[in-house]
């Protein structure tokens, strides 16, 4: 038959072994990760639920059932403004942040598939709010807005803009996280300066995979830069922009950064969100309970709304 | 000595049967084909005799064992796929090289050995430290056999191999995999959806159809001893024609439906008169598309002259056609099976 | 006619460009510079804050690697983020394959049951998880960090890879396993090797998560020798009303840079993986 003898004998197997078993295999792949997730988050998951409906506070460890109480206490307008304001804020933030970093992010991704020179310095200079940590980066913008030496007033000064007698004078300080709506206007700048470059990324990776033959055919068929961008480029990348849109809505959502180290809440209480209203109570004030309940109202809205964009994405999805 | 031996093979898929109730033999050295419309259950068939799926019902045995339960690499199948699924990360040599490497212990020197002499049998041997994507869909092609063929496996499995080489390429390289199929004499199976393709290369052919083998047989077997209506139509281009004829079908192929005029003068032959329609000149043969006279439906008759008769056909026109009675053929009305008049 | 569209095409480019450029990168530039500023040129509200009106100076670096617990943050924010990397791989790229090839149609519900655990911000797990902690006996340890941070990357990490992996075509792992391997062999032999791209991008938002994360760090730990930057370095070089300016943005800075040089160094193979990943997913 063949020319050289038969080296490999025959495999000696009986049955299908434990290495061939896609469901044996399946499982055993999967249950480092379930069980940590379930350890990790399941469980203070339920706790922080438990917490939420109880009087456990940083003082009295006891668990004493309140049912809805807290939740009663924190949504009363009266004793604690604080609670719908930080609401409103959460979805006020999240909702101009979130249109914000899409309108920039595509017209950066746009930017950088092309090809120009000096693309490359351009690139890391775009990438770094992304490369320093959230709180550092937040507070080189405290300085720059806020301290009594910040650069941007010294720049509006000079331009005469700021001072006595100007537009915006009178005093050569802007106060502008002083101020409940230059406060407000900051934050959610600081929120769009740190993760417009991961939403960049995500949407030029979804430009590139569209194939070029595509686009050559619109522009063969006579359609503008613009109409080829909404009307091709835009729907084809709908799935991945839902994802990048999710991935900074939960990022902006649930952040605690941003606004405590720029105005821990302040002035006042105008720039609170759900997050720090809930550190605030939680471990400053020491109502443990309380602050579950705060920090408890984050989970519905960001699951309705990963529900309505994947949902969304998958009508879309085109290929 | 039969190689490969399925017994009542099912194979479902919630609740779509996709294979139905297989028996097959393949003996030692056969080249068998398994041709089909897609979707038929060729290729889940031959999936489950690779190990690939496992079967709802049924046994599969190679080379005298019950593979039934065991994986793939028990078997001792080689398999090339459609896509010749080559490892994109390796070369050549290593993509060859792979199957020898799995059971740890071949010594290097062995294993180039090998790698050598498949190589050489396909001629791919200056392609060895290339990787996948330098090469042309030939090429790839030849690297997928090498890399079958390097184990000595007891059955060569081939899952179209030939659909995505251009046209000119197919007939050579279905050539070349003859020969291969011969001078090693491996028991080889091969699916296919062409039927030029099979007829061109099996011992023998199954062909099937929503999951059942409608009929084993040689090439001659099937074409001109069609076992049912299916096969009947499916070979042959175009296939048989089929009559209503009283509470059977009468069929007859559309090379064998020649004007009156032509050929032999024994008073054997069935005559229409044929309305024509449509003519199809294909350069070496002509089409001829029609109604017959004395029938009430509208079933559409083929003729296939080839470019030797050259009698005037119009369309539009009546001509007196017949067909030699040794050419007829009858169907079962309600099975569809072939049933002597 | 040409040569006009084309300028105004480069137009579109770089105007654009140098836009989002001096948006995302000014406050860096500005703080390097004033990193080096003496404290009698910088709390001068009339002086420029573009130059130096006072010569520069480096005392404000040899306060923070010197006097502070920086250099420890540094070590700290790198060891916890490689062992995270490293747990985060160990754990996500199993489940990913075996979501992907393994589970059918349990396998996609339950991806997606593990992106909506992703949304479960750490804002509200916090306090929980404290007193998780410590009963683990971490509290005050880098570990506590090391332990809790691939709550949040593992989902994210097995959403990308699951995408990646599905993008792989079956064939090759079948012709693996008629070559003579078991599925096992066959994932580690010829899947794996072509993740690259998924494993970097993985890599990549892992490693920043952990350099950004604040809360957990801020709970857990509040020793400072253990910290990492993230609460470090606030903490440290904010003193009540006092900031320490310099330093801080020197701190900042030092980070930022090299980091987004590594970046910018994998961004192609970025792109790739997210492209692999999350497009074809």
């Amino acid at each position: 038959m063949q020319e050289i003898a038969a080296i490999a004998a025959p495999i000696k197997i009986r049955s299908r072994r434990l290495e061939d078993r896609a469901g044996w295999l399946g499982t055993l792949f999967l249950l480092p990760a379930v069980v940590y997730i379930l350890a990790l988050v399941g469980v203070p998951f339920v706790i922080a639920i438990a917490f939420s409906v109880t009087d456990v506070t940083v003082g009295d460890t006891s668990l004493d059932f309140v049912g809805l109480d807290n939740f009663r206490r924190i949504m009363n307008v009266d004793t604690m403004p604080q609670f719908r304001r930080a609401l409103q804020n959460s979805f006020l933030f999240t909702l101009v942040a979130q249109i914000l970093i899409l309108v920039g992010a595509n017209i950066l991704a746009l930017i950088l598939s092309q090809d120009f020179r000096g693309k490359w310095l351009a690139r890391m200079l775009i990438m770094m709010p992304w490369a320093t940590p959230a709180s550092l980066g937040v507070i080189g913008w405290k300085w720059l807005l806020d301290s009594k030496f910040a650069p941007i007033d010294w720049v509006l000064v000079q331009l005469g803009l700021l001072g006595p007698d100007t537009l915006l004078g009178p005093g050569s300080h802007m106060n502008f996280l002083g101020r409940e709506g230059l406060a407000m206007a900051s934050v959610i700048m600081v929120q769009v300066w740190r993760l417009m470059p991961l939403a960049a990324v995500i949407l030029l990776a979804g430009f590139s995979s569209i194939d070029q033959e595509l686009l050559d055919q619109a522009e063969v068929d006579g359609a503008s830069f613009w109409r080829i961008h909404f009307r091709i480029r835009l729907p084809l990348i709908l799935p991945i922009m839902s994802i990048a849109l999710l991935f900074s809505l939960i990022s902006i959502f649930g952040d605690i950064v941003v606004v405590f180290g720029l105005t821990t809440g302040g002035p006042v209480y105008y720039t609170h969100v759900l997050p720090t209203w809930a550190y605030v109570l939680g471990i400053q004030a020491g109502a443990l309970s309380q602050g579950a309940a705060t920090a408890l109202f984050l989970f519905p809205v960001l699951l309705a709304v990963a529900i309505l964009v994947l949902r969304n994405a998958r009508r879309t999805e085109v290929t | 000595m039969a190689v490969v031996e399925t017994r009542g093979l099912k194979k479902t898929f919630g609740d779509v049967k996709a294979v139905d109730g297989v028996d097959l033999t393949i003996d030692e050295g056969e080249l068998l084909v398994i041709l089909g419309p897609s979707g038929c259950g060729k290729t889940t068939l031959m999936r489950m005799i690779a190990g690939l799926e496992r079967p709802t019902e049924g046994e599969v045995s190679i080379g005298g064992r019950d593979v039934t339960e065991l994986p793939p690499r028990a078997r001792q199948v080689a398999m090339v796929f459609q896509s010749y699924a080559l490892y994109p990360h390796m070369t050549v040599f290593n993509n060859i090289a792979f199957p020898l490497r799995a059971q740890g212990g071949m010594p290097k020197l062995a294993i180039k050995e090998k790698v050598g002499w498949a190589a050489s049998i396909l001629g791919i041997e200056q392609l060895l430290e290339r990787k996948p994507r330098q090469l042309s869909g030939g090429e790839r092609q030849r690297v997928a056999l090498g890399r079958a063929l390097v184990r000595e496996p007891q059955v060569l499995l081939l899952d179209e191999p030939l659909s995505n080489l251009d046209a000119k390429l197919r007939a050579s390289a279905r050539d070349e995999l003859q020969r291969f199929q011969r001078q090693l004499g491996i028991t080889t199976i091969f699916v296919t959806h062409d039927q030029i393709e099979a007829m061109g290369m099996g011992d023998r052919i199954a062909i099937m159809n929503k999951g059942k083998v409608r009929q084993i047989g040689t090439p001659h077997e099937i074409y001109h001893e069609s076992g049912d209506t299916f096969v009947a139509t499916f070979l042959g281009s175009p296939g048989m024609n089929l009559l209503e004829e009283h509470d059977y079908l009468l069929g007859f192929r559309p090379e064998n439906f020649l004007p009156l005029e032509v050929g032999t003068t024994q008073d054997d032959l069935r005559k229409f008169s044929l309305h024509v329609t449509r003519v199809e000149h294909l350069g070496a043969d002509r089409l001829i598309y029609g109604e017959l006279a004395d029938r009430a439906q509208d079933t559409e008759i083929v003729a296939k002259l080839p470019s030797a008769i050259t009698t005037p056909v119009e369309v539009g026109a009546r001509y007196d056609f017949g067909v030699q009675k040794q050419h007829l053929r009858f169907f079962d009305k309600t099975t569809g099976l072939r049933t002597n008049h | 006619m040409a040569l006009r569209t084309r300028r105004i095409r480069k137009l579109f480019i770089y105007v654009p460009v140098a836009f989002f450029c001096f948006f995302s990168a000014s406050p860096f530039i500005v703080m390097i510079i004033n990193t080096f500023k003496q404290d009698a040129d910088l709390y001068r509200p009339k002086n420029n804050p573009f130059i130096y009106n006072i010569p520069p100076t480096l005392e404000h670096l040899e306060l923070l690697f010197l006097r502070t617990n920086y250099p420890l943050f540094l070590k700290n924010s790198l060891l916890v983020g490689v062992t995270v990397v490293i747990i985060t791989l160990a754990i996500s790229i199993p489940a990913a394959y075996s979501l992907a090839r393994l589970t059918g149609r349990w396998g996609e519900r339950s991806g997606i049951l593990l992106f909506l655990v992703y949304l479960v911000p750490p804002t509200l797990l916090f306090i929980p998880l404290f007193r998780i902690v410590a009963r683990l006996g971490l509290v005050n340890s880098v570990w506590s960090l090391v332990v809790v941070y691939p709550t949040i990357s593992i989902p994210f990490s097995i959403w990308l890879l699951m995408g990646f992996f599905k993008s792989i075509p079956l064939d090759l792992e079948e012709a693996a396993m008629v070559d003579g391997y078991s599925r096992l062999a066959a994932f580690l032999k010829v899947v794996l090797p072509l993740t690259g791209p998924g494993i970097i991008a993985v890599v990549v938002v892992t490693f920043t998560l952990t350099l950004h994360e604040f809360i957990y760090a801020l709970t857990f730990i509040s020793d400072s020798t253990q910290r990492t930057i993230s609460v470090g370095v606030p903490n440290e070089l904010v003193l009540g009303d006092v900031f320490f300016w310099q330093s801080l943005l020197a701190a900042a800075v030092i980070v930022a840079v090299p980091v987004s040089v590594v970046y910018n160094l994998f961004l192609d193979r970025l792109v790739a993986g997210f492209t692999m990943g999350a497009v074809k997913g």
